[in-house]
């Protein structure tokens, strides 16, 4: 086996980077009433866009009769070229072709943890749009907005520990200009939801839950 | 009119799509049939035995009673069914599981799960849905004890609906409960 100085030097570099990473618990007030509004004669239809996550399959598999599972930033990021190649409205259709649901799906819950924060705000609208259309009514909606100037250059993986705790590794190196949604505006971008309870945290983030409003 | 090509690729694109059915008696042994990493099928597939994919699989894999696994170097582009599937390779179709799906820590899944218990291990990919079906639901809340808990919390901090079930029927949940602002 031949030792080559560089290779090592890479894996050292990845080792110190996940070392210099810190695993962060924080309390959710968001999720902890979002479990306290279910019932537990009643299961619920679930839509992550987050990556799959061991601990929050689990979760949502104590409530969920079915669960969805997206990884909608990463399908961003390497998007079929296929859902590009007819053009006209190529986000509106890769939203279509990224999360192609039939007429009867209807989501109760939806999980977007802090993707908006990657999203201008056409992208936002169009995603949110596209969503409405297989929700249930009064369907809630769970997300973490930043309010700093920056974010991590990609969204972090949420893990969800209980009904009321989440945890994370901080990011380490690159962020990106943050897109800054505000609580006023931020309705207004998300056609057919309105702001059912929002939580300020202690690390700037701003947990919401939305709820598909009657309107 | 009869043609001798025609004929012959009628015959050709048979033998692309017919049923393979896994002859107990060359392949038995204690860990079940194997399909090697560099065995490639095209067409139906099914038997009475556990089965390790380690090839490529395109069709239908059907082993009701039995387990399928898909080694790391599998590639399987079809539609499992089995009791117990576990998979570590590289998986796009739907997949049926009468216990349970195990997606390993290697494995890379896109498509749809139905089985009353999924088992996602770190690092493993998956994207599509999971179906655990009202039956399994069922049976899995019982063997939960954390499903208990939800329940506890929902019904024992309310005597009143839900909130979110008065949500769900359009009533004015917020309002009816001071608790949801």
């Amino acid at each position: 086996m031949t030792w080559t100085p560089s290779n090592n030097t890479e894996a050292k570099q990845d080792i110190d980077q996940v070392a210099s990473q810190e695993l962060v618990t924080q309390s959710s007030q968001a999720l902890k009433m979002l479990c306290q509004n279910l019932r537990g004669d009643k299961t619920y239809a679930v839509l992550d866009l987050g990556p799959a996550v061991k601990e929050n399959v689990d979760f949502y598999s104590r409530f969920a009769r079915k669960i969805w599972i997206e990884d909608l930033y990463g399908s961003l990021n390497s998007p079929d070229p296929s859902a590009l190649e007819e053009g006209g409205d190529e986000v509106n259709k890769s939203f279509e072709h990224m999360l192609p649901y039939t007429k009867d799906t209807r989501f109760d819950i939806i999980f977007v943890w802090d993707l908006f924060n990657y999203l201008p705000r056409d992208q936002l609208q169009k995603l949110v749009s596209h969503l409405s259309k297989f929700c249930n009514h009064r369907a809630m909606l769970f997300s973490l907005i930043t309010n700093g100037q920056y974010v991590p250059e990609h969204p972090i993986n949420f893990r969800i520990l209980d009904q009321e705790n989440l945890s994370y590794l901080t990011a380490t190196g690159a962020e990106r200009v943050n897109t800054r949604y505000k609580e006023p505006n931020l309705a207004k971008f998300m056609p057919g939801f309105k702001i059912y309870k929002t939580f300020l945290l202690r690390n700037g983030m701003q947990e919401y839950l939305f709820t598909l409003s009657e309107d | 009119m009869w043609k001798k090509e025609d004929t012959n690729s009628d015959r050709s694109s048979d033998s692309n799509t017919q049923a393979y059915t896994v002859p107990e008696a060359t392949t038995r042994s204690e860990r079940g049939a194997c399909i090697g990493a560099t065995i490639s099928i095209k067409g139906d597939l099914s038997g009475g035995e556990d089965l390790i994919i380690e090839g490529r699989i395109e069709g239908k894999v059907d082993l009701k009673q039995h387990k399928i696994t898909v080694g790391k170097k599998g590639v399987v582009r079809a539609e499992m069914r089995a009791r117990v599937i576990s998979i570590e390779g590289d998986v796009q179709g739907t997949l049926y599981g009468e216990e349970q799906i195990v997606l390993g820590k290697s494995s890379s899944v896109r498509g749809d799960i139905i089985a009353p218990r999924v088992t996602l291990e770190d690092g493993s990919k998956f994207k599509g849905s999971i179906d655990m079906e009202p039956k399994g639901t069922e049976k899995m809340q019982a063997h939960n004890p954390m499903a208990a808990d939800i329940k506890a919390v929902t019904v024992g901090g309310d005597s009143v609906k839900s909130a979110f079930d008065q949500l769900q029927k359009g009533e004015q949940g917020a309002k009816a409960n001071p608790r949801m602002g």
